[in-house]
């Protein structure tokens, strides 16, 4: 592709990812030139507005809850004293515990080992610079969604047609759960270095993708579950790979658990317990169980009686996720990132309920091109775009009334 | 491949994730730590709810009295006091007994004392937690009772716990003068 200096005469056509996405390890001019192509700038610039008017909403939404209270008058008092409380409840005040006090284990009680340290690690970073824990988490958090957009797109292109990496990063951007990736939690993180950890993976970048998929983890243990589309990319590259190469790629690999490892060796160190963060989650009801898939069902049939319909929605999210996942199989997204996407999902059910499965399955990367596969149809792709916008809205608007 | 070839990207390998594992730790020690005292509140709180059954002798006054506290499920424990009173001891709130406590306290008292695992519990957790997030220290002090290493820890104004410096289990209770032996 030739670089112009003024505006191309007629729209860029889409080129497919095969041929524009060259391993950075070739660094020739033509390489450099396409990287720098108008029709990617212009891929970018679209992400990038999605990315801002979609934060706009929910930020905006989230004023409005905070001003109002609603749909809880009673809880406004407690949030109008500061712009985008609402971003900060649920788990954020955990993550905020994290932060200010650091860990500690409680038996049979809620405790904050359940919550990964990255988040933590970066509030107490900067907050020498002046910002206070939960505005350097709303601030870190939606940056971080923003990098994530860009990465998962190229990575997309790594995967199959531009036009459809493109969509898929702009559904990602405006995805009615996508409220949480403007949060206090880490989950925005986690995208982000997932979706870097792909990225470098299939680029043969064995020491950034160690990197990322280690930072991953420890932002969200779904990370853990990078390991396994990395794996599929060393086994692909090991024939041709010198050994140094290998044991990079080795490390890679490795790096998710190591990460963990870390993780663990820190609390059994502070609390001479290396498990707190499995045994935390207990106080939730999170212990995993062969049978929890069933348990997760017969809990959804019962929800209604136990005045829980807030469980349909993550039940619905998930149905959503696996046909995302089924469609993005049918889009030629390698089937490690399917495998990693569909654990994402469905472990979580594994521990006997649907609840917060909305959430967890945000990190599912290859649900956004599936999704994405599924819009190729213009009316599709605008009735998706004006579903998600309008769900994303509600999703904030009703985030006082139960935990995403 | 010959396991010669394989050795040398294992142990690269290796050696990466174990740099990886130690940058992890590493920058865990950015995050605040509790006081050391709190930390081992907590751990004397996993030690004490692990305990399934508490054998004691409780002497109040001149008379004592064999108590046995069992777990029956979870939180949920069975409390026999001498021969004929009974009580199932229903999770960890001590709002019922401290209810009665003001009113008199003997029996709050003798009930919390019997050490029914998931009462002392709930009684360290209330100093731990204020400590946690105050960043103020747990009352614990280290001693030796008849010659054994003990760590002494002053629940309330009244009540104390002696737990095991080895294993951290409760060793006995004392509520002011009153006095009762425990055993695991």
């Amino acid at each position: 592709m030739k670089k112009t200096d003024g505006p191309p005469l007629v729209p860029p056509t889409p080129v497919p990812a095969e041929t524009v996405s060259l391993p950075d390890s070739a660094p020739t001019l033509l390489g450099r030139a396409r990287s720098l192509s108008t029709a990617e700038a212009r891929a970018r610039a679209e992400i990038l507005v999605f990315f801002a008017v979609s934060r706009l909403l929910v930020l905006g939404s989230a004023a409005f809850v905070d001003l109002t209270g609603f749909p809880k008058p009673s809880a406004g008092s407690a949030f109008a004293h500061r712009p985008f409380a609402l971003l900060e409840v649920w788990d954020g005040q955990w993550y905020r515990t994290v932060a200010t006090h650091g860990y500690l284990l409680l038996p049979g009680r809620q405790s904050d080992p359940a919550f990964f340290p990255l988040l933590p690690i970066l509030l107490r970073l900067l907050h020498p610079l002046g910002l206070s824990y939960p505005t350097a988490g709303i601030l870190v958090s939606n940056l971080a969604f923003g990098v994530g957009l860009l990465a998962f797109y190229e990575l997309g292109r790594i995967w199959g047609p531009e036009t459809i990496a493109r969509r898929a990063a702009i559904y990602a951007a405006i995805f009615p759960m996508g409220f949480v990736f403007s949060m206090l939690y880490p989950e925005a993180l986690a995208f982000a270095f997932i979706a870097l950890a792909g990225l470098f993976a299939a680029r043969r970048r064995w020491g950034r993708t160690a990197g990322f998929a280690a930072l991953a983890v420890l932002a969200r243990p779904e990370g853990l579950l990078v390991i396994v589309p990395i794996c599929a990319s060393a086994v692909r590259s090991w024939q041709t790979m010198p050994t140094a190469s290998r044991g990079r790629a080795l490390a890679a690999v490795l790096a998710p658990v190591a990460a963990l490892i870390g993780y663990s060796g820190y609390l059994w160190w502070l609390l001479a317990e290396p498990f707190a963060w499995t045994k935390a989650q207990l106080a939730w009801g999170r212990s995993f169980h062969v049978t929890g898939i069933y348990g997760a069902v017969t809990e959804l049939s019962s929800a209604l009686r136990h005045n829980d319909g807030w469980l349909f929605r993550d039940a619905a999210f998930c149905l959503v996720y696996l046909l995302c996942l089924v469609a993005a199989w049918r889009a030629g997204v390698p089937r490690a990132w399917i495998a990693a996407g569909a654990g994402m999902v469905l472990l979580p059910l594994t521990s006997g309920s649907f609840t917060s499965d909305a959430r967890f399955g945000l990190l599912a990367l290859p649900v956004y091109t599936g999704l994405a596969w599924i819009g190729r149809n213009r009316t599709v792709d605008v009735l998706i775009r004006i579903a998600s916008i309008v769900l994303l809205v509600a999703g904030v608007e009703t985030l006082l009334l139960h935990w995403p | 491949m010959t396991m010669g070839r394989l050795a040398l990207p294992v142990a690269i390998g290796a050696v990466l994730a174990a740099a990886v594992a130690g940058a992890a730790f590493l920058a865990l020690q950015l995050l605040p730590r509790p006081a050391q005292t709190v930390v081992f509140g907590g751990r004397i709180a996993q030690a004490v709810s692990d305990v399934s059954i508490v054998r004691g002798v409780e002497r109040v006054g001149r008379s004592r009295v064999v108590t046995v506290c069992s777990r029956l499920s979870g939180q949920d424990y069975l409390l026999t006091i001498g021969n004929h009173r009974r009580f199932v001891i229903d999770g960890s709130t001590l709002a019922p007994l401290e209810s009665r406590w003001h009113r008199g306290e003997a029996l709050a008292v003798e009930v919390a004392l019997s050490g029914c695992p998931s009462l002392l519990r709930a009684l360290v957790e209330r100093l731990v937690l204020p400590g946690f997030q105050r960043r103020a220290r747990v009352p614990v002090q280290a001693m030796t009772e008849n010659g054994a290493p003990v760590y002494r820890v002053a629940l309330t104004n009244r009540l104390t716990l002696i737990v095991s410096r080895r294993t951290l289990l409760p060793l006995s209770g004392a509520a002011a003068d009153s006095r009762r032996d425990e055993e695991d």
